[in-house]
């Protein structure tokens, strides 16, 4: 019996010094300890048979095997839970790439876009949308653009079948917002619009607009310097100064075009502000009153501000693209380029 | 537009700095486009100022000084007309009729006698030239450069090709022909007003006069025309002519009637000094009424509260008054300016606030953010569920296109086939002609597109309008669609890539339907269209049509020069952005574990998994938790028209569930399956 035991007891340690991890340690305990088919198990029932005087012997020495062995798997398992107990990993493995799901990439004008919106979102804007087929009286008469206005030949407009167009600027959404929603107004709508532009570096015959709608008793034209200030600063730069110019847009008195100081330069002078260190960025102005008196709303009592930018000029500008194209031929290597 | 610097200060003493000018003039609304030259060159400077199409009266040089007179506050020196002492009377010479006064307000004319036209001087020359302009001869130069001094648009007729010497101003007659200056023949429709003698059209009305009565070498006398033809007749005749001419372009931003005359005047005396001649007195002046002088006040207190910033009462009056407004009334309450007739654009209190407001400046009004309540706020639904509908793509691995809305109506077609496109009345281009009824074509362009550039994998989605013909109008739908072809991307080296498939097409419209949050719709894998462009499961919402998976037709492919599979599916968006929020509710833990039973099944290929599983669910007296796919086979072992396909079922219980139970619910459910016509291949137990 002893000889047994000490067999045994040389066969654990062997196994239990080739046992690395939980799993092994796991199957070790079984084999010895298992209720059914343990090794030890077997040599306890074992003991049964062993005549009586050498019983007490051979009882203690199994019962110290028994103790070897479930002290040496606890230590065992005690020690795989330290630190450094791992077994070392070879610098190849570690340096294989993991594994990982791959998400697609978003659209950099769908970024450019979110951008805007979170923007404008957290300074209490509410998001509007508006149809891209409109009428005449949405996207030019109710704008204070009537038939056979100069005004009409900056936006060379498609026509769709049925005396419909495709709008030429969100500024419709500014016209259906009123109508629908009494002041206070403040929204702003991103989607696309239509020109009749020939397609090629700088034009498109579809791109995407920003419009913006404050309408509010004392709403004044420095509350329009300030949001697009506060707005140019969080999509753009902190530290960009805010020009406004005069310009003229039939639905807004005073009008403005606005610019921003050169973001790739500051205002040095370099190609892209054509040396001026001013960038223009959209027009702005002062809800016309002709435009509040179409929607039923007194031009007296209430005033507000509009304002409208490019999508595909604010991508260009922050990522640095010089040809609009490549945001609608859609090529991988291009969308891949600016994962969300 | 070009504005010569040596010219300006013929009007108004300017600074010699043309950088602060050209800054100074882009902070009242004229904005520099570019600056030529340098002071002291030959040719001098010259601005290239964009003159908004509200400000016709800064179209010429005189205008421009005018604001550069208010900006500087020093005066503007008016050119004198220079006429000499009475002459022949006009009207011995010439008769003018309007038979249309309501598009020609105002008709006015003299004759210079005994010219002998000839070139230009040199210093005429050179301020055309460095305008841009050729220099014609000395009449014709002359009214040109009256045109660029003070904005009248003049025209010079040979007068002895004026039949009867009658001018006539009338509408053309329908099919009437005419040869332009510029040699073309143009035939004329009542929409063109023109210049005509008792025999026929001799010019079109403010667009462009005829070579008929031209002024060339051996005319001797000059009939000179200036009047006042109305907006809308000069743009509409000139569109509808296909012309833009310099004339055309200061009449239909509304010419000043005032300054018919002094023009006139001016360009007559110049005429007679360069050319020689006798100048015509008094000139003849045809009007049909007078147009009185608008009168509109400006309350300061208004304007300080528009613009947030308060430049001062003094200071809004000297503005106005600078630019030639008249004050007539100063009370406490208001300022009634007059407007000058050349500012076609002032109506309203507010258009006399601009004026504050440019000429005080804007980069004087302050930033302010506004305190706005806003009962509306937030980022609504239907753009909530937008934007979810582009994330569940994204996370399956689909890249986002965007595409035109445009479209060429026979590829909508292939996809949409009974819907017929709606037309672009005045397209760029044929393949760009009607909009887009599907979002497909312009996806499958990208597919080619990124295949000839070499790349192995597409998958790409697009979310955007298709538009629909509908009972009252065009409809304009919104929808997703995706397509893959190609390898599947690089995942992980540690497994393969595949050739593209249905089942990743399929995955992307179920990663989509599982994000549309409180929308019916779903996979029908039983309505496979044949013939369809997308041979594939359809997707319905309540038994209708909402898009469809599959395969692209490979006789679409090829006409879109596309060489390899490509899957796809289109899905409406419509019915799920308009329906209600679903209220979610929380559903308890089961409290004893699940238990999962493998089972694997030989079905026959008309079977569909849905209609498997569905019978199984009947079928099991437990309840059934899920039923998942893990395997399909085909080959060896299967007959053909079936397929192997290996389910795990997973029964979940309030109590636990003993082996037997478990046992008798798979034997219910076998029988079923068998009845529906699969049979067992083997059971495996976990």
């Amino acid at each position: 019996m002893q000889e047994r035991v000490r067999d045994l007891r040389r066969d654990f340690d062997a196994a239990l010094a080739a046992a690395r991890d939980a799993s092994s340690l796991a199957a070790l305990r079984t084999r010895w300890l298992g209720r059914k088919d343990g090794l030890l198990t077997a040599l306890l029932r074992d003991l049964r048979d062993v005549a009586p005087a050498e019983r007490a012997v051979a009882g203690r020495v199994v019962n110290e095997l028994k103790q070897h062995v479930e002290g040496s798997l606890e230590a065992a398992a005690g020690a795989l839970l330290r630190p450094g107990a791992a077994p070392s990993l070879p610098a190849l493995e570690a340096s294989l790439p993991g594994r990982r799901r791959q998400p697609g990439a978003p659209h950099p004008l769908a970024q450019v876009r979110a951008r805007i919106e979170e923007t404008f979102l957290e300074m209490g804007f509410a998001l509007g949308e508006g149809p891209e087929i409109e009428t005449d009286h949405y996207n030019f008469t109710a704008l204070n653009i009537p038939p056979h206005h100069p005004a009409r030949d900056a936006q060379d407009t498609f026509y769709v079948e049925g005396g419909l167009l495709l709008r030429t600027h969100t500024s419709p959404v500014q016209i259906r917002t009123m109508e629908r929603q009494k002041p206070p107004i403040k929204m702003v709508a991103i989607g696309k619009v239509f020109r009749r532009d020939p397609f090629d570096a700088t034009h498109a015959p579809m791109f995407h607009q920003v419009e913006g709608l404050v309408v509010d008793e004392g709403i004044a034209f420095s509350h329009l310097k300030g949001t697009l200030e506060r707005f140019c600063r969080k999509v753009l730069r902190e530290d960009v100064r805010l020009r406004l110019r005069p310009s003229y847009f039939p639905f807004v008195e005073p009008g403005a075009e606005y610019d921003v100081s050169c973001v790739f330069c500051d205002q040095g002078g370099c190609g892209r502000c054509k040396g001026s260190g001013w960038i223009e960025l959209g027009g702005t102005g002062m809800v016309h009153p002709a435009v509040f008196e179409g929607v039923g709303i007194d031009p007296e009592r209430y005033t507000g501000f509009a304002f409208g930018l490019g999508i595909e000029r604010i991508a260009m500008l922050t990522l640095g693209i010089d040809d609009i194209r490549l945001f609608f031929e859609n090529d991988h290597r291009f969308l891949g380029q600016f994962p969300g | 537009m070009r504005f010569s610097h040596d010219w300006l200060r013929d009007y108004v003493d300017l600074p010699d700095d043309p950088d602060g000018i050209g800054r100074r003039l882009t902070s009242v609304g004229l904005p520099l486009e570019a600056i030529e030259g340098a002071p002291g060159t030959p040719g001098g400077v010259v601005y290239d100022l964009d003159v908004f199409s509200n400000r016709p009266d800064c179209m010429n040089h005189l205008g421009v000084a005018r604001e550069l007179a208010a900006i500087h506050g020093v005066p503007l020196r008016r050119p004198a007309p220079g006429l000499k002492a009475a002459g022949p009377k006009t009207a011995d010479h010439l008769a003018i009729e309007i038979a249309a006064p309501e598009l020609c307000r105002r008709y006015a004319a003299r004759c210079v006698l005994g010219v002998k036209v000839g070139p230009s001087p040199a210093w005429l020359r050179e301020r055309l030239e460095r305008l841009g302009h050729r220099s014609i001869n000395n009449v014709v130069d002359a009214t040109n450069f009256v045109l660029w001094e003070q904005g009248q648009p003049l025209h010079p007729f040979d007068l002895d090709r004026v039949a009867e010497h009658r001018i006539i101003v009338r509408p053309a007659r329908q099919g009437e022909a005419l040869v332009t200056l510029d040699g073309v023949v143009r035939r004329l429709s009542p929409e063109v007003l023109v210049i005509a003698d008792p025999r026929s059209a001799l010019a079109l009305a403010g667009i462009m006069g005829g070579q008929s009565s031209e002024i060339r070498e051996g005319t001797t006398n000059v009939l000179l025309e200036s009047a006042w033809f109305d907006p809308v007749t000069v743009r509409r005749g000139a569109k509808g002519l296909g012309m833009h001419t310099d004339a055309s372009h200061r009449f239909e931003r509304g010419a000043d009637p005032e300054a018919i005359l002094p023009a006139l005047d001016r360009a007559a005396a110049l005429i007679a000094e360069l050319a020689g001649g006798k100048v015509t007195d008094p000139p003849l002046d045809v009007r049909s009424g007078s147009e009185a002088a608008r009168r509109v006040s400006l309350r300061p207190a208004r304007a300080a509260a528009l613009l947030g910033h308060d430049p001062g009462r003094a200071r809004m009056r000297e503005i106005l008054e600078r630019l030639e407004f008249r004050v007539e009334a100063d009370t406490s309450e208001s300022l009634v300016a007059v407007v000058p007739s050349f500012r076609r654009d002032i109506e309203r209190e507010v258009d006399l606030i601009e004026e504050v407001a440019r000429h005080a400046g804007y980069d004087a009004i302050p930033s302010r953010l506004p305190a706005v309540e806003n009962a509306e706020g937030g980022r609504p639904r239907r753009l909530q569920r937008l934007d979810a509908a582009r994330r569940a793509l994204l996370q399956d691995g689909f890249t986002e296109a965007v595409n035109f809305d445009l479209a060429e109506a026979e590829e909508s077609r292939l996809f949409e086939p009974e819907v017929r496109p709606l037309a672009i009345e005045n397209p760029l281009q044929s393949q760009a002609a009607s909009l887009r009824t599907t979002l497909l074509p312009g996806l499958l362009r990208n597919v080619a597109h990124n295949l000839n550039r070499g790349l192995q994998a597409v998958r790409l989605f697009e979310v955007g309008s298709v538009f629909h013909p509908g009972p009252k109008g065009p409809v304009e739908l919104s929808r997703a669609a995706a397509v893959v072809a190609g390898l599947s991307p690089a995942s992980h080296w540690s497994t393969g890539r595949h050739e593209a498939d249905l089942f990743d097409a399929r995955g992307a419209a179920e990663a989509l339907l599982s994000a549309m949050e409180g929308s019916r719709a779903r996979l029908a894998s039983d309505r496979i269209a044949p013939g369809a462009a997308l041979a594939g499961p359809a997707i319905e919402a309540d038994g209708r049509a909402g898009g469809r998976v599959g395969e692209v037709d490979p006789a679409i492919l090829r006409r879109f020069e596309i060489d390899r599979p490509v899957f796809a599916f289109e899905m409406d968006l419509q019915a799920w952005l308009d329906a209600p929020t679903a209220s979610r509710t929380f559903r308890p833990l089961p409290r004893v574990p699940s238990v999962r039973r493998d089972l694997a099944l030989v079905v026959p290929d008309r079977m569909t998994i849905d209609q498997l599983e569905a019978a199984m669910r009947r079928a099991s007296p437990l309840p059934v938790a899920a039923i998942e796919v893990f395997d399909r086979y085909r080959g060896k072992g299967v007959p053909p028209g079936h397929a192997s396909v290996a389910l795990q079922l997973v029964f979940q219980a309030e109590r636990t569930l003993e082996a037997e139970a478990v046992q008798k619910a798979i034997d219910a459910i076998m029988a079923e399956a068998e009845r529906q016509g699969a049979r067992l291949r083997g059971t495996a137990q976990e």
